[in-house]
């Protein structure tokens, strides 16, 4: 049968095994999923809409959750990760290495997160200082609720607004989307020991901001 | 390490950053609407995108999205068991250009599968299924095992 379709015996076959992939990039938790990152990504690369719905499937949520939580913010950070998607479907063949797709959406939500901050803080009425938290527009915090009745965890979201954008940025991608420094400092394009740095002054000042708190 | 260490010793805290991530944890059926914005906008873009030109046996020239003539191929690949297609690239050849094509694609294997015969078997996916799809019969067909990947347990059953 072979013969009788005379032009499929010809070609080259070869093999070229890549390297193994980052670890973190290549995490597909769920079960779902009939295809790795790899093959996702390079399909969607040439276009497989299939794929990229799959990429979208995977990352949304993640990328919403992380966003959401470092602005405190729902539009915003919804806003943030279709800017970040669609951006990553535009741009998929500047990725030059298809394992790193992880790696390289959050550091586009990141450092579209801290933009969204640096705006913030660049508004007069978003005043830092610790007395005109309560204030503040774009907190999670309702405006209805009485200082009274102001809980913990109300106290505790205005604290955050009190750290800097990348302190913000990278304490919730350390602290709470569980990356290890490495990671952050690979998400973030910066050394480890800016990654410590960073986290240790957030620490701090969470600390001292909770004071009285917990 | 003993900045980690003194962090998490403080209960009251962690309790109250815990309280936080969980009232920041996006119901799955909420996103569904920006999932949507997201593929609206990727499926214009798509719509833009580049066309190939090919050429009926006779010599009438046609042209095809891209993306469509990569779905045809990979679909094919695919087809084949313990093959995963990735890239698919295919170039109009043959004299008028465009009534042949050559196919250039990469796959993931399954760990275990015996490549030679294996490779027959998408060759002549593949070449059938342009032929079928298209009209047009490949000239070659190269590929290029990039990668292995282990069987999972659903797919052996």
């Amino acid at each position: 049968m072979g013969a009788e379709r005379a032009p499929n015996g010809s070609g080259r076959t070869r093999f070229a095994l890549a390297s193994s992939p980052v670890a973190y990039d290549v995490n597909m938790a769920r079960g779902d999923d009939r295809f790795d990152i790899v093959t996702l990504v390079v399909r969607a690369r040439e276009g497989d809409i299939a794929a990229f719905e799959a990429l979208v499937d995977e990352y949304e949520r993640k990328l919403l959750r992380f966003a959401w939580r470092t602005l405190g913010d729902r539009q915003d950070a919804e806003d943030i990760v279709q800017d970040t998607l669609v951006q990553a479907w535009r741009s998929l063949s500047a990725l030059n290495e298809p394992a790193a797709f992880g790696t390289w959406i959050y550091r586009m939500a990141s450092n579209r997160c801290t933009d969204v901050l640096r705006r913030r803080a660049a508004r007069p009425s978003d005043a830092s200082d610790p007395d005109d938290m309560g204030h503040h527009p774009d907190g999670a915090v309702s405006v209805e609720r009485s200082v009274e009745a102001r809980t913990a965890l109300d106290h505790f979201t205005e604290v955050l607004q009190t750290l800097s954008s990348e302190q913000r940025v990278t304490w919730v991608l350390h602290q709470m989307e569980g990356l290890s420094y490495a990671e952050v400092a690979t998400t973030l394009g910066i050394s480890e020991g800016s990654v410590r740095g960073r986290i240790h002054r957030a620490r701090t000042a969470i600390a001292e901001g909770m004071q009285g708190w917990v | 390490m003993s900045d980690d260490a003194a962090w998490e010793t403080d209960d009251h805290l962690r309790g109250v950053i815990d309280e936080y991530m969980g009232a920041f944890e996006p119901d799955p059926a909420e996103t569904v609407g920006l999932r949507e914005r997201i593929l609206d906008i990727v499926r214009e873009d798509l719509a833009r995108g580049p066309s190939t030109r090919l050429s009926t046996p006779r010599g009438n020239p046609f042209t095809i999205a891209t993306a469509a003539v990569r779905t045809i191929v990979r679909d094919a690949v695919d087809a084949v068991d313990g093959i995963r297609g990735r890239s698919v690239s295919l170039t109009p050849a043959g004299e008028p250009e465009g009534t042949a094509a050559e196919v250039e694609v990469t796959v993931a294997m399954r760990a275990g599968i015996a490549f030679a015969p294996t490779a027959e078997v998408i060759r002549e996916s593949v070449a059938a299924a342009l032929t079928e799809q298209l009209g047009i019969p490949a000239t070659t067909i190269d590929i290029t095992v990039e990668d292995v990947y282990e069987a999972e347990e659903t797919e052996d059953g």
